[in-house]
């Protein structure tokens, strides 16, 4: 298990300093997942979205240690279906990231070329990062259709040498789902439809 | 070479969780998930490489 501020996360952090108005949009929105997995700091994406739309967090600064040394947000999800949950996200867009699966398995940790099971809700055109299992990519072209070229180990991520058809994919950075700035995953927590989890994140600079 | 002392970046991220059923039950979990740079310096080298870049940039002496 692991809790992580992200690599993204970080940029988020400097550019929420940038002017009196910062463009940086703050991450208070909370989106819960499934499936199984280890955060890491190259993550920019839950496992596996849980179909409930994200929720804006309540955000305020907090003591710890020190005065306002701690950035929290406190936000309560329900489940629209029975599901298990196993990990948690902050991110800086309320939207949800689109998300797919692979069509066809990679096999090498230099393939350049996927197969999504469908690009809807994909951009159409641009660069943007994608999730797969633990590897962040770039699709650098094929946009808005089902075969992509990628750039493999993105955001500081290890390529892959196998990944299994029907992994899910799922959107980062530059598509609707914005930037992951916290992820924790943990044992997983059962819930019943309409069951609700009430999440407290804090994140305490030093 | 002059010295620079600035803030060393996150040091701590704590997820508590609270499962309300639908029936109105209240079950706390606590912190379901931590994560912690002065427990765990060897996850730091791997998960905060933040904190240790601006050790190394900022804190020159």
């Amino acid at each position: 298990m692991a809790t992580l501020a992200t690599t993204t996360g970080y940029s988020i952090v400097t550019g929420r300093m940038i002017g009196t108005s910062p463009t940086q949009t703050e991450p208070k929105n909370l989106g819960w997942g499934t499936g199984s997995g280890t955060s890491e700091i190259s993550d920019t994406a839950l496992f596996t979205a849980a179909p409930e739309a994200r929720v804006v967090g309540t955000s305020t600064q907090t003591t710890t240690t020190t005065t306002d040394d701690t950035y929290q947000v406190t936000g309560q999800l329900t489940a629209s279906t029975n599901e298990t949950i196993t990990n948690v996200g902050l991110f800086d867009a309320a939207t949800a990231a689109p998300q797919t699966t692979l069509s066809a398995a990679v096999t090498s940790s230099v393939q350049t070329t996927i197969n999504p099971t469908s690009a809807t809700g994909f951009p159409t055109t641009g660069n943007y990062n994608i999730q797969v299992a633990s590897e962040v990519m770039t699709v650098t072209g094929g946009q808005g259709t089902t075969t992509w070229t990628v750039t493999r180990g993105a955001n500081g991520s290890t390529a892959l040498s196998s990944i299994a058809s029907g992994t899910t994919v799922t959107g980062g950075s530059s598509t609707s789902g914005g930037n992951l700035f916290v992820k924790a995953d943990f044992t997983g927590l059962a819930l019943n439809a309409n069951d609700s989890i009430s999440f407290t994140i804090a994140t305490v600079f030093a | 070479m002059g010295t620079v002392q600035a803030s060393e970046g996150i040091k701590e991220v704590k997820v508590r969780a609270t499962i309300i059923r639908a029936n109105g039950q209240i079950e706390d979990q606590g912190v379901i998930a931590e994560w912690d740079s002065t427990k765990d310096p060897a996850e730091t080298q791997s998960t905060s490489p933040f904190a240790s870049l601006l050790k190394k940039f900022l804190r020159i002496k």
